[in-house]
Order: C-alpha cells, then structure tokens, then sequence
C-alpha cells in the first residue's frame, strides 16, 4: 500500500472512516514509521486546536446587552424626580449668574426674556422656510410625475393592445425583481 | 415537549416578551460567538463590540428565525454576514474564497513529503497552542471562519455547510486545506 495521504489522516483522526478503511490505514501504520510520524503530527494539531484558549467574556457582557435592547423605561415618580432635579438646577445656576453678574435682578429677568423670545422668533422663522421649501419639493415631484403620466399615456395611443400589455407585464416583473432586490439587500441574518 | 432551556423554546419565549429566555440564551453562546468573533478579528475591543452587535442584530431578527433550522446555525451565519460586512467596509479582500481554493476537487494534491519533520511534536502543547495562533492570523479568513468552527467550537461538518450554504463535501476539503496550512506555516517556523 501506498503511504497514507494527510486527508486520509485526518479522516481517521476525526472518525470518518468506515471500518475496513479504518483497519488499512492502521496495517499501514503498524509498518510505516512515516506515516506513523506523520499521524503523531496531525493528531497534535488537531488535540492543540481543539484545546485553544477560551476568549475572556466580561462579567457584565450579558447585563451590557441586556439594557442596549431592552432599555428600562421611566416610571412616572423617576420622571418627577429627574424633572425636579433639572428644575432645582436651572434655578440654582440663574441666582449664580445672577450674583457674577452683579446686575440688577430685574435686568437680568428682562434680558432672559428677551434672548428666550429672540430664540423662539427665529426658530419660528426657520421653520415657516423649510415648510416652503418643502411644500415646493411636493409640488416639483407631483408636477414631475404628471408629466412622466402624461407621457408614458401618449406612448401608450400609439402602441397596439398586445404592446400595452407586454409593456405592463415587462413593468411588473421589473417592479417585482427591483423590490426583492431591495428585500435581499436590507435582510438581516439571511436564513440558512 | 421541549425542553425548557432549548434553544427553539428559548426563542419562542422571547417573542412572547420573555427578557430572561433571551438572557439564556445569550448566556449560552456568548463564549463560543466570542471564541469565533475574537479569532477573525484579532482584536479584543472589536471582537467584543461585534459580539454584541451580532446579539442585538440577532434580537431584532428573531420573528424571522424559522424553527426547522438549528439557531446555532442561525446565529453563527448573522455572526458571518456581521464580519463579512466588516472586511468590505474595510475594502479588505478577505471572503473571496474562489481563487484561493483552488484545491476543492483536488484532495490528493496533499500527499506526505518523504522524511517529513515531526514539527508539532517539537513544541510543548502551551508553546503549539500559542504557534497555531500566531499561525490562524495568516490563515485566509475563509479558511480560518471554517478552521475555527471545527476545530475550535467543535461544530459538525453539516453544521458548517448549514451556515455557509456550501456541500458538506466542499466544507471537509476546506478545513483539511486550513490544517494543512497551519501545520506548514509551523514548519516553515521552526
């Protein structure tokens, strides 16, 4: 018999062998001190990566994952308490201004009111444009797909009915290929 | 019945809003994923931030599981994709197995030089565990996924094929060419 192949070797080494193929390699080895060095040598390997060191788990690695999907949500007294907090705090940090500023408190009232109003008359203003450039946008794609309507009916006047309705089938199966690409796409952990 | 700590049971809980079903069974794969996602990665705060994305990724895909299909499989498949989207973002030619493995339909090609070196026995079991991890990181990372998979988390030859959607036939012959790889790769070493 030949010397025995490294894929032989291993078969053996993993069980893969069906009895009689089992019992030539091992008449083999029993004569072959090549192929037996070489049997040693597999059988290291393998018993070596089988036994490779573990990767550390942290201790909090299953409560770390546990609160990023399942985020505890507020009962009512926390969302009281957080609110008095804030309060307190906001509070707090205006008599502080108050006090380096060295201005008069009712200056200082007038003053925040104003950058208050200030603040809220420019987001007013901002939001009044985009609702205009928006409402442009809408109008820009609904004059453009009109359009594209318009065209595509005065193609359709000059085709006969069995073109219409190979254009429509053609326009189906195109919808249909473009959407389960986009599905394939966007799939998260495709299924074995 | 099935048991109440089976995977598919587990599951089944989650989805009726069971926080401690999906506890158990992160619990229960967190080791092996990491031993995986740890050796393709080569880097433990990555490896340990992408375990957890492949978990949470997993969670939010779990009404898609079907049942008829190991979730070991499952999860090890997403865990897959998850690094296979890393190395393309990387532009890093990692997957692309077609022109390495040359050898899928040719087996024999690996025949027993003659006076071959016994190049394992030469080191403690300590100092080849530590050589074959050196040696994984030069592996191809198609060869090293499957290397890792038998021979690290213990998985059958079928259930690599069910994660990788390739002939059980086609499975063997890459992991004994990844074998083979590392065992040169010692030998070239020594």
């Amino acid at each position: 018999m030949n010397c025995l192949s490294a894929d032989l070797i291993y078969m053996y080494l993993e069980e893969g062998l069906s009895a009689a193929e089992k019992q030539m390699v091992q008449d083999h080895l029993s004569s072959c001190k090549k192929c037996q060095r070489a049997m040693e040598e597999r059988r290291l390997l393998v018993e070596a990566s089988q036994s490779l060191p573990l990767w550390k788990v942290p201790a909090d690695f299953t409560p770390r994952i546990m609160a990023r999907i399942f985020l505890e949500k507020a009962s009512p007294r926390e969302w009281i308490a957080t609110a008095s907090v804030g309060i307190f705090a906001a509070v707090l940090a205006f008599f502080f201004v108050f006090m380096l500023s060295g201005q008069n408190l009712v200056t200082l009232l007038a003053n925040l009111s104003y950058t208050v109003l200030t603040f809220f008359r420019n987001i007013i203003v901002a939001l009044a444009k985009s609702v205009k450039v928006l409402s442009l946008a809408v109008e820009i794609i609904y004059k453009f797909i009109s359009s594209l309507l318009r065209g595509l009916a005065s193609i359709a006047t000059l085709l006969g009915p069995e073109l219409q309705i190979l254009l429509t089938v053609g326009v189906v199966i195109f919808s249909l290929l473009f959407l389960y690409g986009i599905k394939r796409k966007f799939l998260v952990g495709e299924k074995t | 019945m099935a048991p109440m700590h089976d995977d598919k049971e587990l599951v089944r809980r989650t989805l009726q809003g069971d926080k401690q079903a999906f506890e158990m069974i992160l619990k229960k794969h967190q080791q092996p994923l990491l031993n995986y996602v740890g050796r393709m990665v080569q880097n433990r705060e990555l490896a340990l931030d992408f375990t957890q994305d492949i978990f949470i990724k997993t969670y939010y895909a779990l009404d898609t599981y079907q049942p008829r299909y190991k979730f070991k499989t499952w999860l090890f498949k997403i865990a897959s994709n998850h690094i296979i989207d890393y190395w393309r973002k990387k532009k890093i030619e990692a997957f692309s197995i077609n022109h390495r493995n040359r050898r899928d339909s040719d087996q024999s090609g690996f025949q027993i030089p003659s006076n071959e070196p016994s190049t394992c026995k030469k080191f403690e079991l300590t100092d080849l565990r530590h050589k074959i991890e050196q040696a994984l990181e030069k592996l191809p990372p198609s060869l090293r996924e499957l290397f890792i998979w038998r021979h690290v988390n213990e998985f059958s030859y079928e259930e690599i094929a069910e994660i990788k959607g390739l002939p059980v036939g086609t499975v063997k012959n890459r992991v004994y060419q990844s074998k083979e790889f590392l065992r040169q790769f010692l030998e070239e070493k020594i």
